[in-house]
């Protein structure tokens, strides 16, 4: 027997090893850009960078947390970020749904349309976008954002939710109008707890999308005191040089709220409601 | 029935927007204060800002009722965000560009023509020789703010090591990255060039032509495949082969403060970032004359008006570039920036060394951008087609005659005829 | 007048969709519009109000179709859509199987994994032109380190390793995608499966093959459908290492467009492309349309 158990340690130690590796490779650009934002361009940029941390020089992150009205930035983009994803998220649950369960000739192509939508390249949009909102004076406003954010996220999470409700049987739903609820009751305490994992999926998805969100960033609220922080970050960019140390600490900050929402959002992702509810 | 009712209701929703955004009206100014919107890469950038803070208040000090909005908008999307505005109808009152994309951006019938405001001022018969590139049949319809001649940076200790004195001709320069490359350093690049696909790889190439008193375009023709511009090309080639690879014309100016490019040409707006350089590197780091017959340059940034815009901003607008050019403030540009400014009468009044060394090699800067207007008014597609070609001839032993052949031939079959 | 219960459910259907569908459907309309006109305007500038006078030709669509140069942008857009999305997926599929299991350290190991994603697209290409720098870049270090490579590659440079270059970042921002998506989709995988094959004896193997896979398989396809129309569009990541070069080596569609558009100032030849681009994503969809319209179970 001690062979058994002798295989099964092997059998996880290798997991973990392999795991660990897979994370190592993974991140080491995220590692890299750690190391370039508190080591100078000097020893980074040359023929034999120094692989581990040799100077612990956090004025990068010094700089552009005083210099730079960061917090303004972390303001506006956590405010459209939140705003876009609760009303994206809400409207594609029930979006989702009538696609899932519905297959009309409208509801077929409206969901076609809906992929359509992303179809356009983006530099292409740009333009009568920013026409469209300029005629009605929202230039410059985070409302601005928040609906384009609405535009990118609706389709992909449209089509994931309706993924995710195709796993739910109709029979529950049917099982719970025959308990006496009705459709509504149906959906929000029967159908919406067992689509939990898809639901954080979908909201994680598209919080990283709109914290990305940069094209309709940059042109729609181009003032400073609109920015969000990926037009922020590219504000180191200047027309002679760039700041090299800076923008990595930038990135790195930037990721920081994220984990964040992702350490909230992840305990959903977990399996729990799901298992054992398909009965025979 | 129920079908085409809800129909006809998803169609008059989709239309709804179309009536809505149509029918927006602008509001009426009334005796609220006119905001003149200033939108600048330069708002926050070191020397710059200070300029544009002092003359700012001194037009609202002349202005009353009207105030100047200064905004920073990120270089790297500058140009892109002022072509989607002006695309769209909504141009900034006062419009600052990067001078490379101005005969695209005239080409297109945006600003408007200001011989009329410049009659009566004193400020065309004392600007640079540059403001020529203004001319769009025959009309300014800008004003240059500032011109440049490049100039050579580069790495004294490197250049002490390598036992050679600062190159002042092609031919010193050839043997200089001779003598550098014989020092077997892995760390040190002799010569630095942009070498990616950018249209600042076009630059250097053009300084090597017009460095030496050639040209690009010639009565009306390509002159790349004579037997004087195939040789300065070559000489191009020798020591570009020399650069590091793969870099960024950001990436290269720092590698140059880091030590590790000995020599490059660039405009002299580098010069601040030298202060940024280590404690130990930075007093070998400096600026002589190109080593050139003739020192090539180009046209910065400069001013301009949009047409479509309200006769009273555009009055305002030109108010505003009139105290912009007052003597007084050119000066201060000048000393704010280290940069040399347009006015040139201000050449007599500088006293810092540097600086004065700067404006004079400004002023005796020969224009690299093309002369023909088609290839200006498509600056971008003939640099990016250039730069293609540019990047092969950054390799070492390439066949440079064929190589401007293929140039030539590429210009001509995507109607980049000068 | 009570209505029949077709009816009702029709009106419940388009009732849940329709929301969804105006919120896109008002700020995409009138985009695609312009765009189709302005393909049919030969010629035109940037200076929209002046377009207005000219008049509708399809000559361009014609000049394009007919140019070598547009087949092979198409050519290396499917090459950077495949070379990015397969592997991508693949990644993802691996990560999320291991991050399926239970193990100590499971929530960090899963915060850790989807990281590339979060890094804004900006941060990530400086981050790889300097890792993958010809002269100065880390990767050339390690890999000679190692003995993998015997001199310095240019990465970026180089017209045949370029989309292999850039497609490496975009794999590296893409694979959390479906990290998540594929989790999510394994999670709803009832244990009593697994626990039934396991009496019954079966490898991990083809535990995969009889019971994972089949249950991941549309929300696998619905993944690839969706990051492939991301992929297909986007140009960030591209453009800001190599801008599409050196020359074109790395100009897939949507850098075309950009130039033809911001660069070049012919925003004919940019909506003609545009709309060649939208229908060649429209002919995919077309076609994966019905796998991914399936019924539910």
């Amino acid at each position: 027997m001690t062979n058994y158990r002798a295989l099964k340690r092997l059998k996880k130690v290798s997991f973990y090893v392999g795991l660990v590796f897979i994370l190592v490779v993974l991140l080491f650009p995220l590692y890299w850009a750690f190391q370039s934002s508190i080591t100078s361009t000097r020893l980074i940029l040359s023929k034999n960078p120094p692989l581990f941390p040799v100077s612990f020089d956090f004025s990068a992150y010094k700089e552009v947390m005083t210099r730079k009205p960061i917090f303004l930035w972390l303001k506006n983009t956590v405010f459209v970020s939140i705003t876009s994803t609760v009303f994206g998220v809400a409207l594609s649950l029930l979006a989702g749904y009538s696609l899932s369960r519905f297959k009309t000739m409208g509801n077929k192509m409206m969901g076609f349309f809906l992929l359509l939508s992303r179809m356009l390249p983006a530099t292409l949009l740009v333009i009568p976008i920013y026409m469209m909102f300029s005629k009605v004076k929202m230039i410059n406003s985070l409302w601005a954002l928040i609906m384009m954010n609405l535009v990118n996220i609706i389709p992909f999470s449209t089509w994931m939710m309706k993924g995710y409700f195709d796993s739910i049987p109709r029979e529950l739903e049917e099982a719970a109008s025959i308990d006496g609820c009705t459709w509504f009751g149906g959906y929000t305490k029967v159908v919406i707890p067992l689509t939990l994992p898809g639901i954080a999926a979908v909201s994680i998805y598209s919080m990283i999308l709109c914290w990305n969100e940069f094209l309709y960033s940059r042109t729609l609220a181009y003032n400073e005191k609109r920015w969000v922080f990926t037009v922020g970050i590219s504000s180191f960019i200047g027309e002679h040089s760039i700041n090299w140390s800076q923008i990595m600490a930038g990135g790195i900050l930037f990721i920081i709220p994220l984990m964040i929402a992702f350490a909230f959002l992840e305990p959903f992702l977990v399996r729990g409601l799901a298992a054992g509810s398909v009965k025979g | 029935m129920k079908k085409g009712l809800l129909f006809v209701l998803v169609i008059a929703l989709m239309c709804a927007p179309f009536a809505v955004f149509a029918n927006a009206t602008p509001e009426k100014k009334g005796s609220e204060p006119i905001v003149l919107d200033f939108p600048t890469w330069q708002a926050e950038e070191a020397g710059f800002a200070e300029f544009w803070k002092t003359v700012i208040p001194q037009f609202e000090a002349q202005h009353p009722n009207v105030k100047i909005n200064i905004s920073q908008i990120p270089f790297s999307q500058f140009t892109d965000t002022l072509i989607t505005r002006y695309s769209a109808g909504d141009a900034p009152d006062i419009t600052h560009i990067a001078t490379r994309f101005f005969d695209q951006f005239a080409s297109q019938d945006w600003f408007e023509n200001l011989d009329p405001y410049f009659k009566g001022t004193d400020i065309l018969s004392d600007w640079t020789g540059l403001e020529d590139a203004m001319l769009v049949d025959g009309h300014h319809q800008g004003l240059v703010l500032m011109g440049y001649g490049f100039v050579l940076y580069y790495n004294e200790a490197i250049l002490n090591k390598a036992g050679v004195s600062v190159p002042t001709t092609v031919a010193e320069l050839k043997a200089a990255v001779d003598k550098i490359n014989a020092l077997n350093d892995a760390d040190i690049s002799a010569y630095g060039t942009t070498t990616t696909q950018h249209n600042n790889a076009y630059n250097d190439f053009a300084n090597f032509i017009y460095g030496e008193g050639l040209t690009v375009v010639k009565n009306g023709k390509f002159y790349l495949n004579t037997p004087e511009v195939v040789a300065a090309v070559k000489d191009y080639n020798y020591v570009a082969s020399n650069a590091p690879v793969g870099v960024t014309t950001e990436m290269l100016r720092q590698l140059f403060i880091d030590g590790k490019v000995a020599m490059m040409i660039d405009g002299p707006f580098v010069a601040p970032l030298i202060e940024k350089a280590d404690a130990d590197l930075k007093p070998s780091l400096k600026i002589a004359r190109v080593p050139f017959t003739q020192i090539p340059g180009t046209i910065s940034n400069s001013l301009h008006i949009a047409k479509d815009l309200p006769e009273e901003r555009k009055r305002l607008a030109f108010d505003f570039i009139k105290i912009v050019a007052e003597k007084e403030n050119q000066l201060l540009y000048t000393k704010y920036t280290k940069n040399p400014c347009g006015r040139m009468s201000v050449a007599l009044e500088i006293t810092d060394p540097n600086t004065k060394y700067i404006f004079e090699m400004g002023a005796e800067a020969v224009n690299t951008l093309p002369a023909s207007k088609n290839l200006s008014q498509n600056y971008s597609k003939y640099t990016s087609l250039a730069v293609e070609h540019i990047l092969q001839l950054q390799k070492k032993g390439a066949n440079v005659e064929a190589i401007l052949k293929a140039m030539e031939n590429a210009m001509y079959s995507n109607s980049l005829e000068p | 007048m009570t209505l029949s219960k077709a009816n009702r459910q029709r009106m419940l259907a388009y009732g849940l969709l329709l929301p969804a569908f105006i919120v896109c459907a008002v700020f995409i309309v009138y985009p695609l519009v312009m765009t189709v006109v302005n393909s049919f305007k030969p010629g035109a500038g940037m200076n929209l109000a002046k377009n207005a006078k000219i008049k509708f030709n399809a000559t361009t669509y014609v000049k394009t179709l007919k140019d070598t140069e547009t087949w092979k942008v198409l050519g290396r857009s499917f090459v950077y859509l495949f070379g990015s999305l397969i592997p991508s997926y693949l990644i993802g599929l691996g990560t999320a199987l291991m991050l399926n299991k239970s193990f100590a350290g499971r929530r960090t190991f899963r915060l850790l994994m989807i990281l590339p994603w979060a890094i804004p697209g900006v941060v990530a290409s400086i981050m790889f032109m300097w890792m993958f720098d010809s002269t100065y870049g880390v990767i050339n270090h390690l890999l000679m380190k190692i003995g993998l490579i015997d001199a310095y590659k240019p990465w970026f440079v180089d017209r045949q390793l370029v989309m292999f270059s850039v497609i490496l970042p975009t794999i590296w921002k893409g694979y959390p995608f479906f990290t998540i998506t594929l989790l999510a989709a394994l999670q709803a995988i009832p244990i009593e499966l697994y626990e039934a094959a396991d009496v019954d004896g079966c490898k991990a193997w083809s535990k995969f093959i009889h019971i994972t896979w089949p249950e991941i398989s549309e929300a696998s396809a619905l993944a690839l459908i969706l990051n492939g129309l991301w992929s297909f569009r986007v140009f960030d990541i591209i453009y800001a290492i190599t801008k599409g070069g050196p020359g074109t080596a790395s100009t897939t569609i949507a850098i075309k467009i950009y130039n033809e558009a911001f660069q070049y100032f012919d925003i004919n030849k940019a909506s003609v492309l545009g709309v060649v681009s939208v229908v060649v994503c429209g002919i995919i969809c077309l076609i994966f349309y019905p796998y991914m319209n399936q019924e539910g179970k």
